[in-house]
């Protein structure tokens, strides 16, 4: 009879430890999961490149028109609250505190091709 | 002998119910989880069925094109150059699998995304709106 109590406890309690560590185990990949948000890190990217594109389409690249650019960029501000920066050439709308995309592109500035960091982010 | 028992089972009892509690948070902890990671991959599979929609009618369908003539040599697409937004959306959102597909300038309904497009050589917002 002593040996069945002694049984029955230890087995109740090997169920308890494992099923506290079942609970600890699922507890924190649960949290890492449900954090996660949407992954939008291609669409990010589509969005510097369709900036880039709409820039080269407005034919702002042509001679590499500081004000032109600046303006576009005002405009796109104006309808995204999207910040963009050319780093090199010392162009932006506002200056990105959170960069969301940095992209390097080359252009034709003043005849030498150069490289161009453009950044863009919230403000 | 009678008291014995009544011990055993007291002591099961106190045991058991700890055990029933964790089980119960466990599998409804669980399910939440389930539910929500459910929730989680279809906002994303939604999210990337839109952004290829918008690649699509940003690089392609909407996009300004020279058909091939003798003058200028191959058709060519201008990505990002909109000139038409007035073609049939059913066969696409059959294909993607969406209950509602609406694609303009202004939000639609369901989830939205956007594009920056010319249209009209203004810089514009092109909205690919899904459920």
């Amino acid at each position: 009879m002593g040996n069945k109590k002694i049984i029955c406890v230890w087995s109740m309690n090997i169920i308890e430890a494992m099923l506290s560590l079942l609970l600890l185990v699922s507890i924190v990949p649960a949290f890492v999961l449900i954090d996660h948000s949407i992954d939008d890190s291609v669409y990010r990217l589509k969005i510097g490149e369709d900036i880039w594109r709409v820039l080269y389409l407005k034919g702002d690249f042509t001679g590499f028109d500081k004000e032109k650019i600046n303006s576009d960029l005002e405009e796109i501000y104006k309808l995204s609250n999207l910040c963009v920066a050319f780093e090199e050439e010392d162009v932006a709308s506002c200056i990105p505190s959170e960069e969301l995309i940095v992209l390097e592109k080359y252009s034709i500035v003043q005849g030498e091709v150069k490289k161009i960091t453009m950044a863009v982010g919230n403000q | 002998m009678k008291q014995h028992k009544g011990i055993i089972s007291l002591d099961f009892l106190f045991s058991i119910i700890p055990v029933i509690l964790m089980l119960v948070y466990i599998l409804g902890y669980s399910s939440y989880i389930v539910e929500k990671s459910q929730e989680r991959i279809e906002n994303q599979i939604l999210f990337d069925k839109l952004v290829s929609i918008s690649d699509y009618i940003v690089k392609y369908k909407g996009a300004e094109k020279i058909e091939y003539s003798p003058n200028f040599g191959n058709s060519k697409v201008y990505p990002n150059l909109i000139n038409n937004l007035n073609f049939e959306l059913e066969n696409l959102k059959e294909e993607m699998g969406l209950e509602k597909l609406e694609i303009g300038f202004s939000k639609g309904k369901g989830n939205c995304i956007y594009r920056f497009v010319v249209y009209q050589w203004e810089i514009k917002k092109l909205y690919v709106c899904g459920a």
